[in-house]
């Protein structure tokens, strides 16, 4: 009874684990999210199929798991040529190098990788340099090693919204500002591209305040709550995301106050909000995109139809007019 | 079982109501805007969920135990009462749901550390990855979109000027002191964390005591989750990370020790209010998110050290009295 109990907790642990960590990467037959294929397999001749490993930075994270549907599209589109290995970094950069290494002694051809983190990711990337294998970073850049990147640029997203306001804005209007988590590559970029084109295009602009939202919904509600009493008449609510915007929509409907409310991602709910009126703008971020074109390119590297050291996916700004086509 | 109160512990439980008293005044000074009943609702409104499992980890620390599972638990309970609300349209079906998925997940902690005799540090760390996982699981990683405006009454609407999560949080109270204050079940808490072995010596049933903290603690985080869900008018299957940790830290600032048999559910909810205050005040006054951070770390070292005192042993006490404890149950 000891034992049976005993073996059954292990299996919900690792079921426990297994869902945290496979949720969406095994549905695939081609995207294997298993990392202990033997290495020697591609060289016993059963064909000359290319490998590619897929290191993605967290897949309990909302964008990573759009970024993995453009895995598995590529995977599916190339699926004569090559075999898509995908594994999950789980947040962790240490884990994303642990990938590097089995993916080397396994044999790929190339990587693609999503890096959790710009610094602690470049040694991985520097190894899969030193054995020649070619690398593309997809989404985020790292500060070293030789790769393609293919994203899109944070600081465009700044800019866009930076652009809308400038034009839709009032006279002297005031904004409140909930930002990522400090220090992200997206919170310092978004935050760069909207000061700069606001200082160039509307010094009267004001921001009263500034803070994280962690790009958590809760935490957008909490900003936008305490916001509202310390400034009661900013003009709008501008998120580097859309969870915290939309989390702060529904105190604005609570408290019946009307504000002009901007986002980035392009989320469903957002989209719709734009769509209806409540959300002022947000800006698209084709996770799915990114990671297509990042598998796509790896595999023109590969057969040499590649020269260029990035592709850029462009973001793309939703507003009431074109909302529809996004939805 | 008599409950003396020595000078010291009607110093410590008047000494945490002075601190809020303290805070306030300083908060209003700082912010004109900090003092208004709109602000005043806002904190409550702010805390009410933590609260919820706050009276949860109050029972627990209470016990001796403690429980790392309720941010994971509140967000699988809200995030499948949002699923059962989606698909049924009833509210009541949604928060039976969030009900009952929580209290599942508290008897699992609970028979886990009661059956094997486990740690339930590590039980209840167990139970928050997994009940996380699984809230990803059944989402797909994304948020459950909650199309009627039914479903955040709870969360978003009010009574009297009242906001309805507020009265909800002070209901439970009522109902979390009387149990912890008024019933044999609450002096079996305070027995059980006071002294394992004369409680069980004197015919208390240990392990029964436990499983029903436990249980009520997850019940608890599963009223939290719909709570949060409600006023969040989506179910998120990211929401709640580190809830309990906020809430662990009001009941250790409330006068709880994590030593067991001392605290107070009044006193668990004044820490709430100082994390809350000091959290809003914050914002208020537009503090840069790294003091922020500082401030929020510094709390946690003020709540560590007011465990200490209220055991009276200094510093390294806590840990020590967990060996000694531990080497007494082996003896």
């Amino acid at each position: 009874m000891k034992k049976r109990l005993l073996a059954m907790t292990l299996c919900a642990f690792m079921l426990g684990t297994g869902l945290l960590t496979g949720c969406s990467g095994s549905d695939d037959g081609a995207a294997k999210a298993d990392g202990g294929q033997p290495a020697a397999q591609d060289r016993g001749g059963t064909a000359e199929k290319l490998k590619i490993g897929v290191s993605l930075a967290n897949m309990s994270d909302d964008f990573t798991i759009l970024l993995n549907k453009g895995v598995e599209r590529a995977a599916a589109e190339f699926a004569d040529e090559v075999e898509f290995i995908v594994l999950d970094g789980k947040a962790d950069p240490t884990m994303q190098l642990n990938h590097i290494d089995t993916y080397l002694s396994q044999g790929v051809d190339a990587i693609v990788i999503q890096p959790t983190e710009a610094d602690a990711c470049t040694s991985g990337i520097e190894l899969a340099n030193g054995a020649g294998i070619p690398v593309v970073c997809c989404n985020t850049k790292t500060t070293g090693g030789d790769f393609v990147y293919v994203g899109s640029e944070d600081i465009d997203a700044g800019r866009m919204q930076g652009e809308w306001i400038a034009e839709n804005a009032p006279e002297n209007a005031t904004y409140v500002y909930a930002m990522l988590v400090m220090g992200q590559t997206g919170q310092i970029a978004r935050r760069e591209g909207l000061l700069e084109v606001l200082a160039e295009k509307r010094p009267d602009i004001k921001c009263m305040a500034e803070q994280t939202s962690g790009g958590m919904r809760d935490q957008g509600m909490k900003l936008c709550e305490d916001w509202l009493q310390a400034y009661p008449d900013f003009t709008m609510y501008v998120s580097q995301n859309d969870s915290a915007a939309l989390g702060a929509l529904e105190v604005l409907g609570t408290a019946g106050k009307d504000k002009l409310v901007c986002g980035v991602d392009g989320n469903a709910e957002a989209v719709q909000k734009v769509a209806n009126g409540e959300m002022a703008m947000t800006v698209f971020q084709n996770a799915e995109g990114q990671a297509y074109e990042s598998c796509k390119t790896a595999l023109q590297i590969l057969k040499g139809e590649f020269s260029g050291d990035e592709v850029i996916i462009p973001f793309e700004l939703i507003t009431k007019d074109n909302a529809k086509d996004y939805l | 079982m008599n409950k003396k109160i020595s000078p010291m512990q009607i110093l410590k439980r008047y000494g945490i109501i002075l601190l809020l008293i303290l805070l306030v005044v300083i908060c209003s000074i700082l912010s004109s805007n900090f003092l208004t009943p709109t602000n005043i609702f806002n904190i409550l409104k702010q805390i009410s969920v933590v609260l919820i499992i706050a009276y949860g980890e109050c029972l627990l620390i209470i016990a001796g135990q403690t429980d790392l599972s309720p941010g994971s638990v509140l967000c699988v309970s809200g995030v499948l009462s949002a699923m059962a609300f989606v698909g049924t349209g009833s509210l009541v079906l949604a928060i039976v749901v969030a009900i009952l998925v929580g209290a599942l997940a508290g008897v699992c902690n609970g028979f886990f550390v009661t059956r094997y005799a486990l740690p339930p540090f590590i039980v209840t760390l167990g139970m928050q990855i997994t009940a996380r996982g699984i809230a990803l699981f059944v989402s797909h990683g994304a948020p459950v979109v909650i199309g009627q405006e039914s479903f955040k009454i709870l969360g978003q609407g009010s009574l009297f000027g009242v906001p309805n999560v507020v009265i909800l949080a002070a209901v439970l109270f009522v109902v979390a002191w009387f149990v912890l204050n008024r019933t044999s079940y609450g002096r079996y808490i305070y027995a059980v964390g006071g002294n394992e072995e004369a409680a069980k010596a004197s015919g208390v049933g240990i392990n029964k005591v436990k499983v029903i903290a436990f249980t009520i603690c997850g019940a608890l985080s599963g009223v939290a989750g719909f709570a949060l869900m409600s006023r969040m008018n989506v179910g998120q299957p990211n929401a709640g990370v580190n809830y309990e940790f906020d809430a662990i830290i009001g009941v250790i600032l409330g006068g709880a020790s994590f030593s067991g048999g001392i605290g107070t559910m009044f006193g668990a909810v004044v820490g709430c209010m100082i994390i809350g205050v000091l959290n809003n005040v914050l914002n208020l006054l537009n503090v840069s998110p790294y003091i922020q951070q500082i401030v929020k770390g510094l709390l946690i070292l003020i709540a560590v050290v007011a465990d200490a005192k209220s055991k009276g042993q200094g510093g390294k006490s806590i840990l020590m009295s967990k060996f000694q404890k531990k080497k007494q149950e082996q003896a």
